[in-house]
C-alpha cells in the first residue's frame, strides 16, 4: 500500500491501487471458489461454496446473535486490559532506569512464550466462564503494545529532551510534553497488531473450554462436521476482527492527524 | 564595563565509555560580557557543543566552574533560550504551539506570551504560518520558528549550537543577517557555536577558537567590525583580514589541513 | 520459571554490542536486576503456596513444578520432539516461502498488484479460526499442525521482508542502475542486503507464532505433542504437570528464538540492532 505514495498519485490512481485491485483479486478468488464447488459438485461438509457460507451467516443470525456478543465482550475486556497495563508498563520502563533494567530482559523472555498454551491452566483457575478468555486475550495482545509504546517513548531525539530541559522542565513535563505525544504513532501501530491478537486469544480461550462464543461455535460445528456453519463463523470472526481494526485506525486518525501517514500532500515536501 | 554574563573557569569534561575515557574538554576558561555576541569556533569534535550544553546546565562538567548571570550553574540554567542545529520542533504541534511550549513549561501567563509569540513570528517573517505544522515549512522557516521559541520568554542569554549548519549557503547568509537584526533590536548576550570562520567573524564581537582532542581554547579574537553589519561588511578589508588571521591560527593548531 | 536460568544467561550474553568483550562483568551486572526480580517473585510464590495451604491443583509451588519437570522429563522430551518437529517444519516453510514471495512481489509489479491484495485479505481472516478446517481436510496427522504453524508465522516474515526489499533509498537504486546491472544483481547487491535486518526482525516475531500454530493444531486433533500433553494435564487436574509442560513449550520457543538471533548476528554483524541489541527490537 505504501508503494502508492511513491509517485504521488492522484485520487484516481490511488483508488485503483487501494480499492480496484484488491476488489478484483478478491472477487476472482470468490468466483474460482464458487465455480470449483459447483463444477466438482463438492459435498458441503468438505467445502461449502462462498454463497452458501455467506447465506448461512444470515440464516443462522440468531445463533450468531447469541454467541458473537460474548466473544466481542471478551475481546474488548482483554484488549482494554492490555492497553491500560501495556501503556503503564511502558511508562514505568521509560520513567525509571532500574525498572527498565529489571523489566526489559524479562519481557524479552516473556514475549517469546506462546501464550495460547496458558489457556488450559486458566480454565482450571477460573472455570468455564469468560474470565480465562479475557486473560488469554490480554496476554496475547499485551506485549505488542508494551514493546511499541516503550519504543515510541524512547524514540525522542536527545536534542528534543535537552530543549525541553532547557526550559527548566520537570521530569513529568519532559514526559508529558515530549515522550508521550511522540509515542502515540508507535502505540497505535502496536495497538493495531494487538487487536488481531486479542481476537485470536478470545477464540482460542473458547476452544479450550466454553459453552458460548464464536470459538465454541467453531469447535461445535467442527465436531458436527457442519462446514457451512464453520465457514459462516469464520466469516463472522473475520468481520469482527476487521471492525476492530478499522475502529482503531479511525481513532488513530483522530488522535494523530499530524502524523506522516495522515498528512495532506501540500506545501513543502 | 559591562557585567560578565557567562563565566567559564577551568572546565574539563571526561566521558567514560566502554572503550575508555574520552577527554572532550580540557581546562576551558573564558567570559562573555552582557549584550555581547560571542562565538566559539572550531572543527567538528572539538567539544564546542559539549561546552554549550555545560553552560546551559544540561551537562555537568567533570571539573571546573560555570556561572551565568553571577550564579553558579548546577542544573538547567533558568533564564536561557537554546537553538540547536536541527529545529527540534514537535511534529504534533503547530508553529505557534511549538513556540508556546516554552511558556507552557515555564508556567508563564499564556495569554500574554501568546501575543509576544505572534509578534516574534511576525518579526522573523512567519506571520500567517502560526497554524501550520512543522512539516509544512521549509528548513529555514523551521529554524526561524525554533529561534522564536528560544526568545519567547525574553531570556537575557541565547545559546545557539550551529543553528544554521544544516541550511544551504544562501539561506544561511540570509539567516545570519536576520539574526543580527533580531540581536540589534534586543541586545541579548548570545553564545554562538559554529565551524564557519566567516560566519563567526560576521556575527560576533569576539570569537573564541577551539582545537580538538582534548577540546581546549586557544585564543580569543576581537573582530573590531563596525555595527550594524550588512552584506557589504563581508567585503571590507578588516573582515577579510580577520578571517585570514583566524584561519592561519586554526591551521597552526592543526585543526585544518 | 525455575528451569530457565541457563537459558537466560545464553540469552543475555548475546545481547551485548559486538565490541564488548565476552566476559565483561557488566553483562553479569545487568543480569543481576532481572535475576534478582525473578528470584524474589519465585520466593514469594513458594512462600505463599506453603503458608496459605492453597490446594496444589490450583497453584503448585515452584519447587513442586521443578519436581514435576523431572518426573515427566522423559514424556516431555518425547512430546517436545513431536511439537518441535511441527514447529520447525511450519517455521521453515514460512521462512522459505515468506522470503520467496517477498522477492517475487518486489521483483514484478504485476505480481505485487495481484498477490498483495490476496495476502492482505487473508490477514483479515483469523488463522486460528480456520485451524479446524485443516483437520477436516488433512486428517489427524502431521500435516494440519505444520500447515497452521506455517499460516500463522508466514505473514510477519513476508511483510517485513517485502518492506525491507522496498526500503532501499532511491539514490542507492539510481546509483546501482547507473552501473547497468541485471535485475538479479540489483537484488543481490542492494535489495537483499538492505532487507536482511527487516527479514530477521520478521523471522524473530514469527517464532512464537509458529509455536502457537502447532499447539492450536494439536488441540484440534492429536494424540501426541506438548499441546496434547497440556490438555491431558488439564484433564487430570495435574497443575504442576501443566506448568512443567508450559515451561517445556516456552523452552522450545526460546531455543528457536535464540538460534534465529544467533544467525542474525552471523548474517548482519554490521546492523544497529545487532550492534546494540536492546532485546525489545521487534518491529511491527
Amino acid at each position: 500500500m505504501r508503494t502508492a505514495h511513491r509517485a504521488r498519485p492522484g485520487w484516481g490512481r490511488l483508488l485503483t491501487a487501494e480499492v480496484v485491485y484488491p476488489a478484483v483479486a478478491i472477487a476472482l478468488l470468490l468466483t474460482v471458489w464458487q465455480l470449483t464447488v459447483v463444477m466438482l459438485d463438492l459435498r458441503t461438509t468438505f467445502l461449502p461454496s462462498p454463497t452458501a457460507a455467506f447465506s448461512k451467516v444470515f440464516r443462522s443470525y440468531d445463533t450468531f446473535l447469541t454467541h458473537a456478543p460474548v466473544t466481542i465482550f471478551e475481546i474488548v475486556g482483554g484488549y482494554a486490559l492490555s492497553i491500560v497495563l501495556g501503556v503503564a508498563t511502558a511508562f514505568v520502563m521509560v520513567w525509571s532506569r532500574v525498572m527498565e533494567k529489571i523489566v526489559s530482559p524479562i519481557l524479552v523472555f516473556l514475549q517469546t512464550i506462546p501464550y495460547i498454551s496458558v489457556a488450559p491452566l486458566l480454565i482450571i483457575w477460573f472455570g468455564f466462564n469468560i474470565a480465562p478468555k479475557i486473560v488469554v486475550s490480554f496476554l496475547m495482545s499485551y506485549f505488542p503494545i508494551v514493546v511499541a509504546t516503550a519504543a515510541g517513548m524512547n524514540a525522542v531525539e536527545n536534542d528534543m529532551v535537552d530543549m525541553v530541559r532547557s526550559m527548566s522542565a520537570s521530569k513529568w513535563q519532559i514526559f508529558w510534553k515530549s515522550r508521550f505525544p511522540n509515542s502515540l504513532p508507535y502505540f497505535f501501530s502496536g495497538a493495531k497488531v494487538a487487536v488481531a491478537f486479542a481476537t485470536s486469544g478470545a477464540i482460542v480461550g473458547e476452544y479450550v473450554g466454553a459453552d458460548y462464543g464464536l470459538g465454541y461455535l467453531i469447535v461445535l460445528s467442527n465436531s458436527d462436521t457442519n462446514s457451512e456453519l464453520l465457514f459462516a463463523t469464520i466469516i463472522v470472526v473475520s468481520a469482527i476482527g476487521i471492525g476492530f481494526f478499522w475502529l482503531i485506525h479511525w481513532m488513530e486518525k483522530l488522535c494523530i492527524p499530524w502524523h506522516v501517514a495522515f498528512r495532506e500532500e501540500e506545501g513543502h515536501g | 564595563m559591562a557585567e560578565t554574563t557567562i563565566l567559564v573557569e577551568d572546565v574539563s569534561m571526561v566521558f567514560s565509555t566502554r572503550d575508555g575515557d574520552v577527554h572532550a574538554l580540557d581546562k576551558v576558561s573564558f567570559g562573555a560580557r552582557e549584550g555581547e555576541f560571542f562565538s566559539i569556533l572550531g572543527p567538528s569534535g572539538c567539544g564546542k557543543s559539549t561546552l554549550l550544553r555545560i553552560i546551559g546546565g544540561l551537562l555537568r562538567p567533570t571539573d571546573g566552574r560555570v556561572a551565568v548571570n553571577g550564579s553558579r550553574v548546577t542544573g538547567p540554567t533558568p533564564d536561557v533560550g537554546i537553538v540547536f542545529q536541527s529545529p527540534v520542533l514537535m511534529n504534533w504541534r503547530t508553529v505557534l504551539e511549538n513556540v508556546m511550549l516554552q511558556a507552557e513549561v515555564r508556567g508563564l501567563n499564556l495569554k500574554e506570551y501568546r501575543q509576544r509569540a505572534m509578534g516574534l513570528l511576525e518579526m522573523v517573517g512567519l506571520a500567517g504560518f502560526e497554524d501550520k505544522y512543522p512539516y509544512q515549512l521549509s528548513g529555514g522557516m523551521q529554524q526561524r520558528a525554533s529561534i522564536c521559541r528560544a526568545l519567547v520568554h525574553d531570556p537575557p542569554l541565547l545559546l545557539m549550537d550551529e543553528p544554521f549548519g544544516a541550511l544551504d549557503a544562501l539561506t544561511r547568509e540570509r539567516m545570519n543577517l536576520e539574526l543580527l537584526r533580531i540581536w540589534e533590536a534586543s541586545r541579548k548576550t548570545v553564545l554562538f557555536i559554529t565551524h564557519s570562520i566567516p560566519e563567526a567573524v560576521f556575527l560576533s564581537d569576539r570569537v573564541a577558537i577551539m582545537s580538538p582532542r582534548p577540546g581546549h581554547l586557544d585564543e580569543i579574537a576581537s573582530t573590531r567590525l563596525p555595527r550594524p553589519r550588512t552584506m557589504a561588511t563581508m567585503e571590507e578589508d578588516t573582515f577579510v583580514k580577520t578571517v585570514g588571521t583566524i584561519r592561519r591560527s586554526l591551521k597552526q593548531e592543526g585543526s585544518i589541513d | 520459571m525455575a528451569g530457565t536460568a541457563a537459558t537466560e544467561i545464553l540469552f543475555f550474553a548475546s545481547e551485548g554490542p559486538m565490541a564488548r568483550p565476552r566476559w565483561n562483568p557488566e553483562i553479569y551486572l545487568d543480569l543481576l536486576y532481572p535475576v534478582a526480580a525473578i528470584s524474589v517473585f519465585l520466593g514469594t510464590w513458594e512462600a505463599y503456596v506453603r503458608l496459605s495451604g492453597i490446594p496444589n491443583y490450583i497453584l503448585p509451588g515452584p519447587s513442586e513444578i521443578l519436581l514435576s519437570l523431572f518426573e515427566y522429563a522423559a514424556t516431555l522430551y518425547e512430546h517436545s520432539l513431536v511439537t518441535g518437529y511441527e514447529v520447525l517444519l511450519g517455521y521453515a516453510c514460512s521462512i522459505v516461502l515468506g522470503g520467496l514471495f517477498a522477492v517475487m512481489v518486489v521483483w514484478s509489479s504485476t505480481l505485487d498488484k495481484s498477490l498483495m491484495p490476496l495476502f492482505l485479505f487473508s490477514q483479515t481472516v483469523s488463522k486460528i479460526a480456520v485451524a479446524p478446517l485443516f483437520v477436516v481436510w488433512l486428517g489427524f496427522g502431521l500435516a494440519p499442525k505444520v500447515l497452521v504453524a506455517f499460516l500463522i508465522s508466514f505473514f510477519p516474515v513476508f511483510i517485513s521482508t517485502t518492506a525491507g526489499l522496498k526500503s532501499v533509498e532511491t539514490e542507492m537504486l539510481e546509483l546501482i542502475r547507473s552501473m547497468s546491472p541485471s535485475t538479479l544483481q540489483v537484488f543481490r547487491k542492494v535489495r537483499i542486503p538492505t532487507a536482511l535486518p527487516h527479514f530477521f526482525a520478521g523471522a524473530k516475531v514469527a517464532v512464537p507464532f509458529a509455536t502457537v500454530g502447532a499447539i492450536v493444531g494439536e488441540w484440534m486433533a492429536s494424540d501426541s505433542g506438548l499441546g496434547y500433553h497440556l490438555l491431558l494435564m488439564q484433564g487430570e487436574l495435574d497443575t504442576a504437570g501443566l506448568f512443567a509442560t508450559l515451561l517445556t513449550l516456552s523452552f522450545v520457543s526460546i531455543v528457536l528464538y535464540v538460534v534465529v538471533m544467533r544467525l542474525e548476528r552471523l548474517a548482519i554483524p554490521w546492523h544497529v540492532s545487532v550492534r546494540q541489541e536492546t532485546g525489545l527490537n521487534m518491529t511491527w
